[in-house]
């Protein structure tokens, strides 16, 4: 997920260490009742001297951004009706871009697999890491699949139907869930053949 | 419909967690009872698959596109308690590596897209299956129940926005169901069009409720209703209303109010609790002591009770012999 990920792995306790203080201050700076600008500042500096030291690009996080940005514009029109509108405008559009920012940082600097070693030894259950972890072996897998089936039916839906092209998008997907399903299940009889009885 | 950090306060975010906190540890207890150790490849590759499948744009009438969200899709084929797994493992992902819905907030996203979408889809589609069981019958309770899914889901999003004052009642309710009423007719749509294609080629799919539930222990089955408890005080506890109840207003109007007398003086009147200046906090904080004072007490009750039927069967035994 990260841009940029370290060839170095990260070990659990520093990634742990790393999910524990961006969580906390993500918290810190959701809950910070609105104004008290000066102090939105500190975080601001913190974010921008470790986006430089670690060289987070800026164009993923933008992109990113705009979904949030799009979302906090729809509820910012529902406050214009208030008297103290622009404070609550800005306040919400900073704290959802620092809240962003950090977390950005924190999967560009920490690879997903170190992130979930992280996760585990701040006591997260192994049910929750591993199906995390499963996701994270099995998307590009997926995504893969779903690109071959797409090719294929682009190949052979020669129609410019609305409601054809719909009917064979759906049946795709559905191909797909069929495929994902029985893979879950050949995954699963492998791993049984390697030993394995269930995360406790 | 993933709301962002920074828009929703303190004690909706805690009430939200402790909620889906509880929720989730029913699904996972259901699931794994369900799946045993197939539990993790399978809820870790159906939730990819759901990840994948809502990226996929599908063409919507009047040039516009929409896409699925998955949820009552994976409960017709996994059952409710996987598909409120794989949802919030979707959800989990998005909002740590993708910055879709924020962390503070992960507790009430959970809430809104993987428990009450999925559990009040999965009901509306039970419910209707009954009612219409032909082939045609079920595809369209599916359909019902997913646009009841995103709707439910976005009234509940609307919800948690006004508790924490971020927009108006007024406002973010109407908004919200409006625009999701037209979101769920194209995840209907594409929910019956994909499930009406697995039912066709894989029929032994779809997902058969067990029976029985796996039985809960006391100890579990404590916890999990305390946290959800509290849950529901910290995000209801803002809306409690100052004005005066039925018997209040009547004793007011006839003039009888200043008649009531205080036996003992009691430590949290009028659900306040003393010292504490912020009143939302003092009625969350008393509402959290009442609850555990209630439970502390029919705890006391159910033990007693429980001791004294022993007593009486030892002693119809010792008779009997």
């Amino acid at each position: 997920m990260a841009a940029h990920p370290p060839t170095n792995p990260v070990p659990p306790g520093r990634a742990a260490f790393r999910l524990l203080l961006t969580f906390l201050a993500v918290t810190a700076v959701a809950l910070w009742p609105p104004g008290g600008w000066p102090w939105q500042s500190a975080p601001v500096t913190a974010l921008l001297l470790l986006s430089c030291r670690y060289r987070l690009r800026v164009r993923p996080v933008l992109r990113r951004a705009l979904v949030v940005w799009s979302f906090a514009a729809l509820v910012a029109v529902g406050l214009l009706v208030q008297p103290d509108w622009p404070l609550r405008v800005a306040n919400l559009f900073l704290k959802a871009s620092l809240s962003l920012w950090a977390l950005s940082l924190l999967v560009h600097v920490t690879p997903l697999a170190d992130l979930i070693g992280g996760l585990r030894r701040l006591g997260v259950p192994p049910i929750w890491c591993g199906t995390i972890a499963f996701w994270g072996r099995y998307y590009a897998v997926v995504n893969g699949e779903w690109r071959r089936l797409q090719l294929a039916r682009r190949a052979r839906t020669l129609t410019r139907s609305r409601a054809v092209r719909f009917r064979s998008l759906a049946n795709t997907l559905g191909l797909l869930f069929i495929r994902s399903y029985e893979r879950a299940e050949k995954v699963h009889r492998a791993m049984q053949a390697r030993g394995y009885r269930g995360f406790s | 419909m993933h709301i962002p950090d920074g828009f929703l306060d303190a004690a909706t975010c805690a009430g939200t967690a402790c909620v889906a906190g509880a929720g989730l540890a029913w699904a996972g207890r259901e699931v794994k009872a369900r799946w045993s150790d197939q539990t993790v490849p399978m809820v870790g590759v159906m939730s990819a698959f759901v990840f994948a499948g809502q990226m996929v744009n599908f063409p919507v009438a009047g040039g516009t596109s929409g896409h699925l969200l998955g949820g009552v899709l994976a409960a017709v084929f996994l059952g409710p308690s996987a598909a409120v797994m794989v949802l919030t493992t979707v959800l989990a992902v998005q909002c740590f590596f993708f910055q879709d819905g924020g962390v503070t907030a992960l507790g009430a996203n959970v809430l809104n897209l993987a428990l009450i979408g999925v559990l009040g889809g999965y009901g509306v589609y039970r419910l209707l299956g009954h009612l219409w069981p032909s082939e045609r019958g079920q595809l369209a309770a599916i359909g019902v129940a997913a646009w009841c899914s995103v709707v439910l889901a976005s009234l509940a999003c609307a919800a948690e926005l006004a508790i924490s004052g971020t927009v108006a009642w007024k406002l973010v309710v109407p908004a919200m169901a409006v625009t999701h009423a037209v979101i769920g007719i194209g995840e209907a749509v594409i929910t019956v069009a994909v499930v009406s294609f697995v039912r066709h080629v894989r029929p032994d799919l779809v997902y058969r409720p067990a029976a029985r539930s796996p039985a809960v222990s006391l100890r579990r089955a404590v916890v999990y209703g305390l946290v959800a408890s509290f849950g529901v005080v910290l995000l209801l506890a803002p809306l409690a209303s100052a004005l005066p109840d039925g018997l209040e207003r009547v004793a007011e109007r006839f003039g009888f109010a200043g008649r009531a007398m205080e036996a003992a003086p009691a430590p949290l009147s009028d659900y306040s609790v003393p010292g504490i200046m912020s009143p939302s906090l003092s009625t969350m904080l008393a509402g959290v002591l009442g609850t555990l004072l209630v439970f502390g007490i029919a705890w006391g009750i159910s033990r007693g009770l429980q001791r004294w039927a022993r007593s009486g069967e030892a002693g119809a035994r010792t008779d009997a012999t």
